[in-house]
């Protein structure tokens, strides 16, 4: 195998590079990640991040590759034409923590095509007429979402979770945050963000460590100086009782079903127990969850929960999607499931199981080069010492069942310590729920919200 | 041990430049593929059967389906819920896949889990367990499965339309995999104890093992675990010609802010070097932001927000479909004219030699991608061996891209959009009011 360790190193310029070499594909992944995504869109100006993404792709100022021909190398559709071209792809993503430039090239091309996503980062136009197109195809995503049922509940859960923190904005912006955003902004985010200190450059596949420092130093030598600028987040509050949020939807067979709490922060102590825990309710197919709803009832095919993991707690969540006929009672299952998580604890057993199937499924976590690097990145991301995802095994292997259990209680058991402080979005049409989602026990209030309401959030 | 659990080495096929593929077979017709691959301590374990909804009966559509939930519930040896329980704890995954040609299950465990994988897939093979009650709740789960991606899913109730239309009804490749609705609530325990009989055996069935794995051993680990298990004999029934589609149109009012179509044609099966040919015009209509009608339609005229051209692989007979989204208040009807204008181009104008080559490249690019893990690798082989019948096909179709040109091109786009055509349109149910805010 032509594969080396992962290399890690801060350069001169205070960026970060990571190099994983693995040359039995002739593929490279490349990745140029800047730190601090949606959590920094000001107040009223939600999407801003996303927004600022989109603008990157319509042009840059300078010729982006010199042996660009056709409609000029700054034009929008020289750069697709570009990228494409070369057997490579590019997406860019916004989440909570990153813009994250993501591509994927044939490896006889890894040269232009860094050349180009640099010009992409380091030069963009950020003309008028662009912001105009990217406001308008953002504002006719948010409408196409519409067809969404799933994105809808989710983001109405978020929403009521999170209310006022950073972490409720919507990262897509809502029309009334899009048409606010202007071009100064934009062009003040990206002096302000784009700084070598919070650029993380990471490489994966059919190169070497010394083509990955060349390219750098070649295309990235402009990279603006200067320290990550780091937010203070604030830690969101507990929900109190049993909130649901209903979406009305009309017409629908199914309902979208998302019961959950905050989870715990990345890098905290009780983190890993409570990741183990989560294996336990609804983290695999023989979880608590999928038995109960799915195996047992056939309420719904998908069963799962999740542990969202980032610098400030992010949520934790259980999604399903019953039939309308069975929405009441399959609320009702899941609290009373929640709850006696909460209360019960978790078994000796299933932590056995858990960590099992943890420990021995990271072989998967590892198989490729791209997924090799992945927990590099993310700790250069996060802050969090470059080896903290390294002892991933040995962390989750040293988790005991009262540690779990003390985890769940810690962080799902709410206000009450019982597990009965939770937020629930259910998509669906209002007649019959909202009757019959009022009388599930334990529910203390329930606010209804139009489906297309839903993107103004 | 009996003769029946010899595996006879039947040759060794290139993947690649680097992999051999070493294929075996079984007394009982049991084929085995496997594929050293040491870049990861891990083996992906693949049942690939030779049953899909084609081989299912009218009124009884979604059969091959429900059996997939099925085949995981419990065996004589493994009580319910044994089987993912045991995958799972040696930290590994499961699953499984439908479509008209074929179903297949995998397992992905770490290598030395292998042998786990092999226990549980013989067992399954021959003698699962088929209970009334775990047959009616698993109904539902399906019932489910389809609310989520049919009922509730607007792609989905479009292109259950579109096959069905373009195939018709009646027609195995017009059905939807999953089946009708109420077809779905018909199902007995009888009828799924009789379409496994019928079905799963290993004379239908191709086994691939790819990963840190010793062939050899493999081989001797899966005769002792399969030979014993008889063959059915039966042979596959044929796929009937189509009726010829005529020109067909339908409207669907669906719970949607947007107009949308879907129009298909038919178009080669997948083994057909034109196949080749046809996915090609489809990256040229849609594939990446830099394609004719994404560029057209989404950038240039901002009438849609989503355009996609595919081709389905299919054995016997396949659709070339084009979807169209548009944006909030614009008729489809314009976004679809110059969808047909950008068609008359493909049949009346030759491809630039650039253009061809943008298109290769980036088949290329997701060629490589789909080979970069060992799950990945299993699945190619797997599909590739049933449904071209060649397990390194995927490495000939990189041929095929190679060598299409733009008389080609020319010559394939005339044959499928010269043929009937089959239109979807959507149109929403109600009228919403402007989206605050929109442009």
């Amino acid at each position: 195998m032509r594969r080396t360790r992962p290399i890690s190193e801060t350069l001169a310029s205070g960026a970060r590079l990571l190099v994983e070499t693995d040359a039995s594909i002739p593929l490279v992944d490349v990745d140029l990640v800047v730190r601090g995504g949606s959590v920094h869109d000001p107040v009223a100006r939600d999407g801003l991040a996303r927004l600022y993404a989109r603008l990157l792709r319509r042009g840059t100022k300078r010729r982006a590759l010199p042996s660009a021909r056709a409609l000029g190398p700054t034009s929008a559709d020289a750069l697709d034409e570009a990228i494409e071209s070369l057997g490579g792809a590019l997406a860019i993503d916004v989440t909570t923590s990153a813009i994250r430039f993501h591509g994927s090239v044939i490896r006889r091309n890894l040269q232009p095509f860094f050349a180009l996503i640099s010009s992409i980062l380091l030069a963009p136009a950020m003309r008028p007429a662009d912001l105009a197109f990217v406001r308008r195809e953002a504002q006719a995503e948010l409408v196409a979402q519409l067809d969404s049922d799933r994105w809808l509940a989710s983001r109405a859960f978020r929403h009521a979770l999170f209310a006022t923190h950073p972490y409720g904005r919507s990262n897509t912006g809502t029309p009334e945050t899009l048409e606010a955003i202007t071009l100064r902004e934009l062009r003040a985010f990206h002096e302000q963000r784009l700084r070598s200190g919070s650029v993380v450059v990471a490489f994966a596949g059919d190169v070497t460590a010394e083509s990955a420092r060349e390219l750098v130093s070649t295309y990235l030598a402009d990279l603006p100086r200067g320290e990550a600028v780091e937010l203070e987040l604030p830690e969101p509050r507990s929900p109190r009782g049993v909130r649901v949020v209903l979406v009305d939807k009309p017409d629908r067979t199914q309902t979208q079903l998302f019961v959950g709490t905050l989870g715990a922060r990345m890098g905290e102590r009780s983190f890993y127990p409570l990741l183990v825990a989560n294996t336990v309710f609804g983290g695999t197919f023989s979880a608590r969850l999928v038995r109960e709803v799915r195996s047992e009832r056939g309420w719904s095919y998908s069963a799962q929960s999740r542990l969202y993991a980032d610098r400030a707690r992010d949520a934790w969540v259980a999604y399903t999607h019953p039939a309308v006929e069975h929405v009441r009672d399959c609320l009702a299952l899941e609290l009373e499931l929640v709850q006696r998580f909460v209360e019960g604890g978790v078994r000796a057993r299933e932590v056995a199981f858990a960590k099992s199937y943890l420990t021995k499924s990271h072989a998967f976590d590892r198989d490729t080069a791209a997924k090799r690097l992945e927990p590099h990145v993310e700790a250069a991301l996060f802050g969090l010492p470059l080896g903290f995802f390294e002892g991933y095994p040995e962390r989750v292997a040293a988790v005991e069942a009262e540690a779990a259990s003390a985890a769940v209680r810690t962080h799902l058991g709410g206000p009450s310590g019982r597990g009965t402080d939770l937020v629930v979005a259910v998509l669906g049409p209002r007649q019959p729920l909202e009757r019959s989602l009022a009388t599930v026990p334990g529910v203390s209030s329930l606010h209804v919200v139009p489906h297309a309401e839903v993107a103004h959030l | 041990m009996p003769s029946q659990s010899r595996a006879t080495h039947a040759g060794t096929v290139p993947f690649g430049d680097r992999l051999r593929i070493e294929r075996y077979l079984l007394d009982n017709g049991l084929e085995l593929l496997v594929l050293p691959d040491p870049s990861a301590a891990i083996v992906s374990y693949h049942s690939w059967f030779r049953v899909g909804s084609r081989d299912e009966a009218r009124g009884k559509t979604g059969q091959a389906h429900l059996l997939e939930h099925l085949m995981f519930i419990a065996t004589e040896r493994f009580a319910e819920g044994e089987f993912d329980r045991l995958v799972e704890q040696a930290g590994g995954e499961s699953n499984a896949a439908t479509w008209v040609d074929w179903t297949y299950y995998y397992e992905n465990l770490p290598a030395s889990e292998l042998p786990l994988a092999i226990d549980l897939e013989a067992e399954r093979m021959s003698r699962l367990v088929l209970a009334a009650p775990r047959v009616k709740s698993e109904k539902s789960v399906v019932l489910s499965e389809r609310r989520d991606r049919v009922e509730d899913d607007i792609d989905g109730a479009v292109s259950e339309a579109l096959y069905a239309a373009a195939f018709g009804r009646g027609h195995p490749y017009g059905w939807p995999t999953i089946g009708w609705e109420r077809d779905i609530r018909g199902f007995t325990a009888r009828d799924c104890v009789g379409f496994y009989r019928k079905h799963y055996a290993p004379d239908r069935a191709t086994l691939v093992v790819a990963g840190d794995i010793d062939p050899r051993a493999v081989a001797r680990r899966v005769a002792r675990a399969y030979g014993p298990i008889p063959a059915s004999g039966a042979a596959r029934p044929l796929v009937p010609a189509p009726a010829r589609p005529s020109q067909r149109s339908r409207t669907l009012r669906l719970r949607t802010p947007t107009e949308k179509v879907a129009l298909a044609w038919r178009a080669p099966r997948f083994a057909d070097p034109d196949h080749a040919a046809a996915v090609i015009l489809g990256q040229i209509l849609s594939g990446g932001r830099s394609a004719r009608l994404y560029r057209e339609l989404v950038q240039s005229t901002e009438l849609a927000t989503e355009v996609r051209a595919s081709v389905a692989p299919f054995e016997h007979h396949a659709l070339f479909d084009l979807w169209i989204s548009a944006r909030e208040g614009v008729r489809i009807d314009r976004a679809l004219r110059l969808a047909e204008r950008a068609i008359a181009r493909l049949v009346g104008e030759l491809v630039s030699a650039e253009e061809l080559d943008k298109v290769k490249n980036r088949l290329e690019l997701g060629f490589l991608a789909a080979l970069e893990t060992i799950p990945g690798k299993a699945e190619q082989i797997g599909f590739s061996r049933l449904v071209a019948g060649d397990p390194a096909h995927a490495f000939r179709r990189l041929e095929e891209y190679r060598r299409v040109s733009p008389a080609d091109l020319q010559r394939v786009a005339a044959a499928i959009f010269g043929g009937p055509r089959v239109t979807i349109r959507v149109e929403p149910r109600v009228t919403r009011s402007s989206h605050r805010g929109a442009a």
